[in-house]
């Protein structure tokens, strides 16, 4: 009796330690903008412009003989451009939970981003499933094809999907820049399959923007009555890029 | 337990009570601290001797607690927290970084990355893109499907500080990480530029024991590197389209435009295509002129146009956003009468000597024109068809007055 008191006192003690903590507003970046390093070159000439040799630098490193700390240039940031601001992606949720899925009735998950585009010029933010949801007896709850056999949706094309007898895993989504296909919040496109060699789809884009941009994207599981028992999972990979 | 009456440590075992000390005296009294029952110390108990081997007895199963409570704690950390707590927030710094570097030679480059979330184990990549659209988006190469021959340019890079390509690290709640990047280029490369993004995800989770979907982020930043072979640069670029789209294209003798109404919106698209194999950074400008004073001026800000591919250059603030038809400027609805003037003057590289370029449009208003045709027609239609009936009513009027007189 004592032992077990005791062990659960631990286990409360233990959870204290590891219950994790409200995210804080995010400190501004106080790095400062990197500096160019100017190597010999003259750019900005309307014609090809010889480079004098310079001499090696002297703080070269003797162990990599070969690197010439020279004869370069790099530039962070874009050009003209003196802010430093960082880009970001925030995921609230990085698990989507299924929970126990109920035959013919819909789950509905969501899951809100944020791209801080800081001193990037326009993003691109791209979805790919490494599967459709799984289980370990390797039965699927397939991809979405929507409500419309003729015309289905597909991972480049949001078709509305709103029946009941119309079973599989989707997405659809709302918010800034999504893409134009999802005319409302019917409309679905099932998740690009790694496993079917499909690449990432973009979901998410805005040239030569700033700010932040917010989207949510609403998670949608319908499966039939005939879909066997199990524990179901596969990973979703959402990837922010900026774009050059 | 606490004693009564008495200031020397003891124990209860077993409803026995038990001294830790050899220095308790018999009749001693001592109480269990939470169910006050009272226990009297007695000699005849236990020996002396089978104290002391109950008392190591004893501090055996202590150990054996303490050891529970630390498997406890560590089966707690290992355990998955609640979904609701798994979150992704990282930031990168540059989004971009442009080296321009001649073959055989190397530097540095420095990234800053920065944890805002929960503690994540973050994975680096470096992969190769080519563009994707004209407007800066980018397709990354998985060189694990895909065999390029950019595929084997990521040899050029190494992480420096103890970091390595393809393997985690840990990062910590508000923690940053300066990454230095090694990058040299063989001697004999050939002139060009080498496109790359270094990605970092979040660590790939546990598979679970519940139905779910777990969610892996990345961020990217770009690596732009230009490589000179003979330690030239050349910047050879042309414009290959700057007019307004839409409208109902006119041609008299050698002048080209393009007719709109009046309140028409017009887009208007200008690109530009680098003839060379390294990058050029055009920007400039866009004015609109009318027939008697400039109307508007628009800024573009430089963006990079790789080697041998063309780029739709946008304005700063216009509305060539996406999702949706992309231009580089929209002329806002007004009212437009007559011939204006769109000069385009652009430099390939900052501080070159401009390029101008001039497209010109009419506009008049069509519409409104239509709608007055409209109604006049409408009206002289009108007044034909009822005209015979109109006279034919005063007419009936005088003959019924007579028929009455």
């Amino acid at each position: 009796m004592k032992a077990t008191t005791f062990a659960l006192a631990a286990v409360l003690v233990g959870s204290i330690f590891f219950i994790p903590r409200a995210i804080w507003a995010q400190e501004p970046l106080e790095s400062s903008r990197y500096k160019l390093e100017f190597g010999p070159y003259s750019i900005g000439a309307p014609n090809p412009t010889p480079v004098a040799k310079q001499p090696e630098a002297k703080n070269r490193d003797k162990d990599k003989s070969e690197l010439s700390w020279t004869d370069f240039i790099v530039r962070s940031g874009f050009p003209q451009d003196s802010s430093t601001q960082p880009f970001e992606l925030s995921i609230n949720h990085t698990s989507i939970n299924l929970g126990s899925l109920q035959p013919e009735t819909p789950l509905l998950t969501t899951v809100d981003l944020s791209i801080s585009l800081g001193s990037a010029r326009g993003y691109e933010l791209s979805l790919l499933a490494d599967r459709p949801p799984t289980s370990s007896r390797g039965k699927i709850i397939p991809g979405t094809i929507c409500d419309d056999d003729k015309n289905p949706c597909s991972a480049k094309k949001a078709q509305r999907w709103t029946k009941s007898n119309r079973f599989g895993f989707g997405y659809t989504l709302n918010g800034d820049g999504i893409a134009g296909d999802f005319i409302s919040a019917q409309y679905y496109r099932p998740l690009p399959d790694a496993s079917k060699s499909e690449e990432f789809t973009s979901i998410l884009s805005r040239a030569l923007a700033d700010g932040t941009q917010k989207a949510t994207i609403t998670y949608k599981t319908l499966i039939g009555n005939d879909q066997p028992s199990g524990v179901y999972t596969n990973t979703i990979y959402i990837r922010a890029l900026p774009r050059y | 337990m606490r004693h009564k009456n008495n200031s020397q440590p003891g124990f209860i075992f077993q409803k026995k009570i038990y001294p830790s000390y050899s220095g308790l005296q018999p009749g001693t009294v001592l109480y269990l601290a939470k169910k006050r029952v009272r226990w009297v110390y007695t000699e005849s108990i236990l020996s002396y001797r089978s104290i002391q081997r109950q008392d190591a007895r004893l501090m055996r199963l202590s150990w054996l607690k303490g050891a529970l409570a630390i498997l406890l704690i560590l089966f707690s950390l290992g355990h998955p927290l609640p979904a609701s707590a798994q979150s992704f927030y990282l930031r990168v710094y540059p989004p971009i970084t442009n080296i321009i570097i001649r073959s055989g030679k190397g530097t540095t480059i420095p990234i800053k990355i920065t944890n805002t979330g929960n503690p994540l184990v973050v994975t680096t990549k470096l992969v190769p893109f080519v563009p994707s659209d004209e407007i800066g988006g980018i397709r990354t190469i998985d060189c694990e499907r895909v065999a390029l021959a950019l595929c084997q340019v990521t040899k050029w890079f190494t992480l420096l500080s103890g970091l390595k390509l393809n393997e985690g690290f840990f990062l910590e709640k508000n923690a940053s990480k300066d990454i230095k990047m090694q990058l040299f280029i063989p001697k004999n490369t050939p002139s060009g530029d080498y496109t790359f993004t270094l990605l970092f995800s979040s660590h790939q989770a546990a598979e679970g024991t519940r139905t779910n979907a777990e969610i892996i982020g990345t961020i990217g930043t770009n690596i732009i590197v230009t490589v000179t072979e003979t330690g030239e640069i050349p910047r050879n670029g042309q414009i290959v389209a700057f007019s307004p789209l839409g409208g109902l294209p006119i041609e008299l003798g050698s002048l080209r435009m393009h007719l709109y109404d009046s309140f028409d919106q017009i887009p208007v698209i200008l690109k530009i295509q680098n003839t060379g194999p390294t990058l050029i950074e055009p920007g400039g400008e866009i004015r609109l002129t009318s027939p008697v004073f400039p109307l508007a001026h628009y800024t573009i800000p430089i963006q990079y146009v790789l080697g041998h591919t063309i780029r739709l250059l946008l304005t700063g603030g216009s509305s060539a956003s996406l999702p949706g038809p992309t231009y580089t400027l929209l002329l806002p609805r007004s009212l437009y009468l007559g011939k204006y003037t769109l000069e385009t003057s652009i430099t390939l590289v900052p501080n070159g000597p401009p390029v101008t370029v001039k497209s010109v449009f009419l506009a008049f208003p069509f519409k409104a024109m239509l709608l007055v045709l409209a109604i006049i027609l409408a009206a002289v239609v009108g007044r034909k068809k009822f005209r015979p009936w109109v006279k034919r009513l005063p007419n009936k009027k005088p003959a019924a007055k007579s028929h009455l007189a």
